[in-house]
């Protein structure tokens, strides 16, 4: 057997964690079900967890694996992760994009029982000057450390690196803690008017997003800090920059449209 | 054929732009004399951190508005939608419920303090 590849791709070796990822969106999914239908989420938790941390941990694992300590993906290999992950970031775009779509209906057509007004009387909604600037300027900065960071990686200053990211990390965290105490201070909640739910959904969705994304960069700074990135070889770490960045976006637009926007009356 | 060439001229673009990094990295001097994180990392001090601070004193600076936490109880009927009980507690309660801002159904909890 010849040892000469005619290809500029690497064969993958076989894997359990795709049809394992298949079983557990079915049950997260079954799961869910059941405990809509019967109140009963132990299903849900358990292959969520399972699905998440043991699944995606170690598939990521080998992903790392491959790329860092191997060295495996190729230059035309490496293009198609990153096609992957611009395309993620499209369909996650048209996500945000159908909230706004909603928000932006129901406070421009707002019904009558509900005063004619967006927001709906009897909603107090937040003021777009106090944490929700706040926020806007930890999101903006955590921007800043980030591109810190890539430059860093780049010029190979691995201590710069892990300085810049460290410090979207705790950025990101921060945002999350901060808008875990607006929710707490809201006077509406998910179950008050199409503005509620409308709020809820938008600021959730993209506060799940930014949870993903920390975990994405923690991922990336763990893998910074064992040196399994290159100056030159570091697909994994761009694409959570990429995704940062995508929720950075995500946000001023939430905060114009939604808390900015949304908030004054018509 | 120009149509034909137009394509691939933008579906070019568009694949460089995809790769602009790693075409970057594999420029002449990137690796090694790219200061580039000693800018973004004088703006993040320059700009973000004080942008940071500056959004604290805005925020949390005590005023006569904070104390106005919440609208006075009226029984909408588009508001505090109940139609079945949540998955938790007792089933009343939105899920980060608050009671000093959140009311019930019927009122806040302590309306009478």
């Amino acid at each position: 057997m010849s040892n000469f590849v005619r290809h500029p791709y690497h064969l993958v070796d076989e894997s359990p964690w795709p049809l394992l990822a298949a079983a557990g969106g079915l049950f997260i999914t079954s799961g869910m079900l059941k405990g809509f239908s019967e109140g009963n989420w132990i299903l849900f938790f358990l292959s969520l967890s399972a699905h998440v941390f043991l699944l995606k941990g170690l598939w990521w694992n080998d992903m790392a694996k491959k790329g860092g300590v191997q060295g495996l993906p190729t230059f035309v290999v490496q293009t198609g992760l990153r096609w992957g992950m611009a395309l993620l970031i499209v369909k996650k775009a048209f996500s945000f994009l159908s909230f706004f779509w909603n928000f932006s209906h129901s406070s421009l057509s707002p019904s009558v029982e509900m005063g004619g007004s967006g927001p709906p009387l009897g909603i107090l909604v937040f003021s777009p000057w106090e944490i929700p600037l706040l926020n806007t300027m930890v999101l903006l900065s955590s921007g800043l450390t980030v591109t810190w960071a890539h430059h860093a990686v780049q010029s190979g200053e691995l201590g710069e690196a892990l300085m810049g990211l460290g410090s979207t990390l705790v950025l990101g965290v921060y945002f999350t803690c901060l808008q875990g105490f607006e929710y707490w201070e809201a006077s509406f909640s998910f179950a008050d008017s199409v503005y509620g739910s409308s709020f809820y959904i938008a600021t959730g969705f993209h506060g799940i997003h930014v949870i993903v994304g920390s975990l994405f960069l923690l991922v990336s700074f763990c893998r910074l800090y064992q040196c399994s990135f290159s100056s030159s070889h570091h697909v994994g770490l761009e694409a959570g920059i990429w995704y940062w960045h995508f929720v950075d976006v995500v946000w001023l637009f939430l905060y114009l449209v939604i808390y900015w926007w949304g908030n004054s009356s018509y | 054929m120009a149509f034909t060439s137009l394509r691939s001229l933008a579906w070019g673009s568009l694949h460089r732009s995809l790769n602009t990094t790693a075409v970057r990295q594999r420029g002449p001097g990137a690796t090694h004399g790219d200061e580039g994180w000693k800018r973004w990392r004088k703006i993040t001090l320059l700009v973000g951190v004080p942008a940071i601070i500056l959004g604290h004193v805005n925020a949390f600076w005590p005023s006569e508005e904070d104390k106005v936490h919440r609208p006075e109880f009226v029984a909408y009927e588009y508001l505090r939608i109940r139609k079945k009980a949540f998955p938790w507690g007792d089933g009343t309660k939105s899920l980060i419920h608050n009671p000093h801002t959140n009311a019930l159904p019927d009122g806040y909890e302590d309306a009478g303090h």
